[in-house]
């Protein structure tokens, strides 16, 4: 693979790349890092990425495990610790913003938080968000189904509350 | 959309049955906000595919790979390890070594003042080799009970004739043997010959042959 090969086929995933670190990590800059990272890895094997079944699939689990390596390193400090419920409810007038439905996601178990930002906000096939979470297919569309149940009623208790708060 | 249809569409959404197709008509015509708010995400990140180059370059250029301590740990810690590993086994090796070694030492070793064999060193012209080495059982660790392990057959007994006694006869005097003295010298040498290599066949025959061997001593 030469240089502008890379550049159409790999660099290109490097904003999904971002957004994903995005949420695994706590600091913009640390996701910054890593997808230079692991841009330079995906450099390193360049000869071998052709031969693979979804450069983008293979990628994105790039960063996944390496995202979980920082976490751990960092003592688990994962991002969604408990910090959705004070953020939104101290709000007086809170905006249905999509960073609060990523603040959401962010807030779900390991696994319906991936499967829900893959293929709800980064709209992947399941079978690809299967390749990247290491889940069976079925195992994707569950975790997807109560992820989304969950939110939904997160975001009812939201706009009840609002409506209260209003009225 | 019929607002029956969407109900129904919303229901396989939260089931996760939907297909991305069904998934973006619903962000598009749905009046729920929700579904707006997931629309792909436009955050990008600012990096230049020239930065990226730039970075790869200084990487190579940097030669070595940046290694992370913990495997630059597990590499030192092996290559100590082998070491570690090596020395004991060198060192196990020259001790199995030692331990084959010892007996032989311990069974073969010069008697600066036990003589068997005693010869005026002017008369006498034995080859050196076969007469310097004084050869004597090392009684104290192989030869405990000289007397259990003398053999009358191949040993012949010979015993130092003490110099103050037998000061006259002591210029013709070449060897006693079994307490016979000879003063012919042919004869003299003859015998000692013949002791001397009765004595070094029974040691080339190891320890089983040393404690044949009573008593030996010579003195030049």
């Amino acid at each position: 693979m030469n240089q502008e090969t890379f550049k159409q086929s790999v660099f290109v995933l490097k904003d999904k790349l971002y957004r994903f670190a995005n949420r695994f990590l706590e600091h913009q800059e640390d996701a910054y890092d890593l997808v230079q990272e692991v841009m330079l890895k995906l450099w390193e094997q360049r000869g071998q990425l052709e031969q693979l079944k979804s450069i983008e699939a293979f990628s994105m689990q790039m960063v996944r495990n390496m995202a979980y390596n920082k976490i751990d390193k960092m003592g688990r400090h994962a991002k969604y610790l408990n910090q959705l419920p004070a953020d939104y409810q101290q709000e007086q007038y809170p905006s249905m913003t999509k960073e609060l439905i990523l603040k959401m996601i962010d807030e779900l178990p390991e696994k319906q938080r991936l499967v829900m930002y893959l293929r709800d906000v980064e709209e992947y096939e399941i079978e690809d968000i299967a390749e990247v979470a290491g889940l069976e297919e079925n195992a994707v569309r569950v975790n997807l189904s109560r992820a989304r149940t969950t939110i939904r009623t997160n975001l009812t208790k939201v706009f009840d509350y609002e409506k209260r708060r209003i009225g | 959309m019929k607002r029956e249809e969407l109900d129904k569409l919303r229901a396989k959404y939260l089931d996760g049955q939907t297909s991305l197709e069904e998934e973006r008509k619903l962000k598009e015509f749905e009046s729920e906000e929700f579904f707006g708010m997931l629309s792909p995400s436009e955050e990008k990140m600012e990096w230049g595919f020239d930065d990226f180059m730039s970075k790869v370059e200084e990487h190579e250029s940097d030669g070595a790979k940046v290694i992370p301590f913990r495997k630059r740990l597990i590499a030192l810690t092996s290559i100590a390890a082998s070491l570690l590993l090596g020395i004991l086994l060198i060192r196990q090796f020259v001790e199995q070594k030692d331990q084959v070694d010892k007996p032989v030492i311990a069974q073969v070793e010069a008697a600066p003042q036990a003589m068997d064999v005693k010869k005026p060193s002017d008369a006498v012209s034995l080859p050196e080799e076969s007469v310097e080495p004084r050869v004597e059982p090392k009684q104290e660790s192989s030869l405990n009970s000289p007397v259990i392990a003398f053999n009358k057959r191949s040993v012949k007994k010979v015993q130092e004739v003490p110099v103050e006694l037998e000061q006259v006869q002591e210029d013709e005097l070449y060897v006693e043997i079994n307490g016979v003295r000879i003063y012919d010298e042919d004869k003299a040498l003859e015998v000692t010959e013949t002791a001397l290599h009765l004595a070094t066949s029974n040691l080339r025959k190891g320890m089983e042959g040393v404690e044949h061997l009573k008593y030996l001593k010579i003195e030049i």
